[in-house]
């Protein structure tokens, strides 16, 4: 190679970018396990790409830096749209280059609306691997100040690891033990580049001192990292947020009370609801009352209330409801029967509830709230399924109750709804033809009762729901008397279990000659979503036994 | 403003670690708060108890000599500097005795080097540079000891340099060599030692004392030089060694070393900013003086070379041979140097031609005395093969 070429492009900087490369792998492959959106394994590339163009950049020095760095920036943008040019197109076919406007972007981007509309995200990620490969790539080639380049790197290797469980472990080792190699090869560099051109010449052993101190100070430090115990072992996560985050709320909240169109004056909200269980955990009651319910005399449902369902369906373990622009929506006039696909297949009890929402949820203050499985309401409703997408009515699951007239939950409302009442015989030879799983069982004694009691107390998590402890001991999940008050509920205090097994209630009172009914077990949704199924096994539901849209967890489940 | 990024970072992270109890991110914490630490405390304990000694022998050193340096590099503290750089940050042109040395023991090196400035040269300050591996943190110290050693012009050897031929009575080619042995002066009487002429004996103390003795001679002022050494500001051209004012103090110090080690004392008029005159003396050897002042003379002064003022501190030191070194090309001087007065008053003049030194190419024009020798020096000349050859290189011959 001649010198004008190595002045030029200098050879002895390969190494330099073998690493870079290796890091961005890393912090590439790391993120697309995450699996925040699929297809998200475009990223790799992207910010291998980015890395080799701008190293390469970096390495031909007569290019100004300012060009090089316009360049890339140019490329930040070019390359990931090229990249996503025709899902964008086919996803916002009415916007030109398929790219939505900076306001639908924003709002999508906070609702994490990956999976309805995948192409935005993955443009979105691409840029920002394009960002994270080329800058850490120009930062330690021609900067020589790796430190620089990779605080966006190391910014996302730390949300995915803040966001996972398990899946990180090898990655951020990996990542340490590049990330040490990258500093002492860059350190090398320059130091040997400076003292040359400062006419310092190396003594011999220089060198192998500096290579023989620097590996045994990066295995001593990988080894602490690594067998350091944590400085805590819980996840306070929920302290925090119910502590200061949740005041902060609450102190927004009584700042700007919202505005309801149509009636004229303002409602507080209440904080205690969301639509998705990230990283979510135990509220603390404040008193003030969410709403109140009556209920008919005959009723002897359930009395857990749904807001919304939550799935799966953005990431394998972590449930948050999906508002599906694209999903089944239907409007149901005052009330009008919901039409349902297969209401008659099993015969239910019915009951009527009369509701008063005085504090709609701050994140959904239009869902109506009810339990068991809503059959009217006196209110213009929409009703969502989100994952129907075509399928023409009548309903499966409902996803969520909206009020369209007034457009708010607040005030009173009135709900006919229905609810299973199976003996377990039934349940066994009806819904699972018998193969009833072994560690789901009908817990009649006091002691099973407090258990379940405990566990759904759990269960209900930051659910809206009372859990009155003279309750436990009547195998009733709920016990609300007419005119019970619901209050943002708060997470069970002793809560040291890390399996769950839950069980069916036999109501107490239903004993007396007549068979045990079960009483359908829910879960809220909003606590489903912390917990995590320790084989990774999807949960069993059980078909009509529990309204649409309540699943019956049948192994243990883990936090 | 990475470093406080860093840690505002490594914050944030242990506030989630912790929040999260994730071990993962326990481990990136660590990793990076560790490396840090480590980098931090590897660079300030590295640097502590740092010593270094540097020595040189100064001797009297002239532009040219070659030097050695000796360095020592030691430190106190107990943790390893895997990457120290030693500095030396004194304007020595050329001289790079810097190096990268791994700090646990100990070390010694030496330096070499050669003088290639006149005047004082500074050795030091010293800048010590401790690295830690991973580059994050460093440490400076800067040691401001320095050594100050006075380097004398460049002494070339001028063996043929010989008084013009009036000077001495008969060939002076014959006599040059002996050209001391003739003073007109007689100072005292001493025993005869075998080799003395018999022109030197002393006849009537030889016969009172009964055995021969022989005349001692002091040396003559007529015998002395004057060297007129042109310092105006405007007339010089060239930078560093290549230059005509380099040229012409390094004439100036070898004719100062050729006469002195004849026996002879030299004096000094200079047209500097200072009006310098250094006089020459019957009992002070001022060879050692006029080399100090020649090794920090700078062409600053205002007044030709021709000037009046010049020529009157000239006539002052009477009975000498003058030297005139110049670059001067107004030929004005000429006159001046004819115009001396007295017979025994011999004239040499030294042309350093500019123009060989990238100077716009004068026209010149001499009219020479026939007493005035004149000899131009060029840009690579060699003063001995100057001399030898100075007929040739005479420029305009009268």
């Amino acid at each position: 190679m001649s010198d004008r070429l190595r002045r030029w492009l200098p050879v002895s900087e390969i190494p330099t970018l073998v690493l870079v490369l290796l890091l961005v792998m890393v912090l590439a492959n790391s993120t697309v396990a995450m699996e925040w959106v699929k297809g998200s394994e475009l990223w790799v590339q992207v910010a291998i790409w980015a890395a080799l163009v701008m190293g390469l950049l970096a390495l031909v020095r007569p290019l100004p830096a300012a060009v090089s760095l316009t360049l890339g920036l140019v490329g930040a943008v070019l390359v990931p749209y090229l990249l996503n040019a025709h899902a964008l197109v086919l996803a916002h076919p009415s916007d030109p280059f398929g790219i939505p406007s900076p306001d639908t972007w924003i709002a999508r981007i906070n609702a994490s609306d990956q999976q309805s509309d995948a192409s935005l995200f993955l443009f979105v990620g691409s840029a920002a691997f394009w960002v994270v490969g080329g800058w850490l790539a120009w930062c330690v080639v021609r900067w020589r100040r790796p430190l620089v380049g990779l605080y966006p790197g190391t910014a996302i290797l730390a949300t995915n690891i803040l966001n996972s469980r398990d899946e990180q472990n090898g990655y951020t080792l990996l990542f340490l033990l590049i990330t040490f190699a990258l500093l002492l090869w860059n350190s090398y560099r320059a130091s040997l580049l400076t003292a040359l051109r400062s006419g310092l010449k190396l003594s011999s052993d220089s060198r192998w001192d500096f290579w023989e101190t620097g590996v045994a100070a990066t295995v001593v430090v990988m080894l602490v990292a690594i067998f350091l115990p944590p400085l805590s072992s819980q996840d306070a996560t929920v302290n925090v947020e119910n502590g200061v985050f949740r005041d902060w709320a609450q102190f927004q909240q009584n700042l700007s009370r919202q505005v309801l169109i149509g009636h004229g004056g303002t409602a507080p909200l209440s904080i205690g609801f969301a639509l998705e269980a990230g990283l979510a955990g135990p509220l603390k009651p404040k008193g003030n009352v969410v709403f109140t319910y009556s209920v008919s005399s005959q009723y002897t449902g359930p009395r857990y209330f749904r807001g919304v369902n939550l799935d799966t369906g953005l990431r394998r373990y972590e449930w948050s409801y999906i508002p599906n622009p694209f999903g089944y929506q239907t409007f149901v006039a005052k009330s009008e029967a919901i039409p349902y696909a297969d209401l008659a297949l099993l015969s239910q009890q019915t009951g009527t509830f009369d509701i008063t929402m005085d504090r709609p949820p701050n994140v959904a203050p239009d869902v109506l709230f009810y339990p068991g499985q809503l059959l009217k309401i006196n209110r213009d409703v929409t009703v969502f399924e989100s994952l129907r997408t075509s399928a023409p009515p009548p309903l499966v699951n409902i996803d969520r109750v909206s009020s369209t007239h007034p457009p708010s939950s607040l005030g009173k409302y009135r709900v006919n709804v229905q609810y299973p009442n199976p003996t377990e015989a039934e349940l066994r030879n009806a819904v699972l033809g018998g193969a009833f799983p072994g560690d789901l069982r009908c817990g009649a004694s006091p002691g099973r009762a407090r258990r379940c009691a405990r566990a759904r107390g759990r269960a209900a998590g930051r659910a809206l729901g009372p859990v009155p402890p003279e309750d436990r001991d009547a195998g009733r999940l709920h016990h609300a008397g007419p005119r019970q008050p619901v209050r943002q509920s708060h997470r069970d205090r002793d809560l040291p279990a890390q399996q769950l097994q839950l069980h069916a209630l036999a109501s107490a009172r239903s004993s007396g000659g007549r068979p045990d009914r079960l009483l359908p077990l829910q879960l809220e949704g909003r606590l489903l979503p912390v917990l995590r199924q320790r084989h990774g096994r999807p949960a069993s539901r059980i078909g009509h036994s529990c309204p649409a849209g309540e699943r019956l967890w049948s192994r243990d489940l883990r936090l | 403003m990475s470093r406080l990024l860093l840690a505002a970072g490594l914050g944030l992270l242990l506030v989630f670690a912790y929040l999260t109890a994730i071990h993962s991110a326990f481990v990136l914490f660590y990793g990076l708060a560790l490396i840090g630490l480590l980098a931090w405390f590897w660079a300030r304990q590295a640097a502590r108890g740092l010593q270094v000694d540097r020595s040189i022998e100064a001797g009297t050193p002239t532009v040219g000599e070659a030097f050695e340096e000796s360095f020592t590099v030691s430190k106190s503290g107990w943790v390893p500097a895997p990457w120290v750089e030693v500095s030396d940050l004194s304007d020595l042109p050329g001289y790079r005795p810097g190096r990268v040395i791994s700090l646990g023991d100990p070390v010694t090196w030496n330096a070499n080097g050669t003088y290639r400035r006149r005047g004082w040269t500074v050795f030091g300050p010293t800048r010590v540079k401790v690295k830690e591996p991973f580059g994050l943190f460093h440490r400076e110290v800067r040691l401001p000891d320095r050594h100050r050693i006075l380097v004398y012009p460049r002494i070339r050897p001028m063996p043929d340099f010989v008084m013009p031929a009036h000077q001495h009575s008969g060939d002076a080619q014959r006599l040059a060599s002996a050209w001391a042995d003739y003073p007109p002066e007689t100072g005292g009487v001493r025993e005869y030692v075998d080799g003395d002429s018999f022109g030197r004996v002393h006849w009537p103390l030889s016969q009172r004392y009964q055995r021969l003795m022989s005349k001692t001679f002091e040396q003559a002022l007529t015998s002395d030089l004057l060297i007129v050494l042109d310092l105006q500001r405007k007339v010089h051209y060239g930078e560093g060694e290549e230059s005509t004012l380099e040229y012409a103090i390094s004439l100036a110090a070898s004719i100062n070393a050729q006469v002195h080690q004849q026996g002879r004392q030299v004096g000094l008029v200079a047209n500097d900013s200072r009006g310098t005159v250094l006089s020459p003396h019957r009992t002070v050897r001022l060879e050692r003086s006029l080399l100090e002042y020649l090794a920090v003379a700078e062409a600053d002064g205002e007044l030709p070379i021709w000037a009046p003022q010049i020529w009157e501190r000239v006539r002052r030191i009477p009975g000498r041979m003058i030297a005139l070194i110049t670059p001067s090309t107004d030929a004005s001087w000429i006159a001046n140097l004819e115009a001396l007065p007295g017979r025994r008053t011999a004239r040499v003049a030294f042309y350093v031609d500019a123009a060989s030194f990238g100077a716009p190419e004068p026209h010149l024009t001499f009219e020479l005395h026939t007493d005035v020798e004149l000899y131009v020096v060029r840009k690579g000349d060699d003063f001995s093969r100057l001399m030898r050859t100075r007929q040739a290189a005479r420029l305009v011959d009268a």
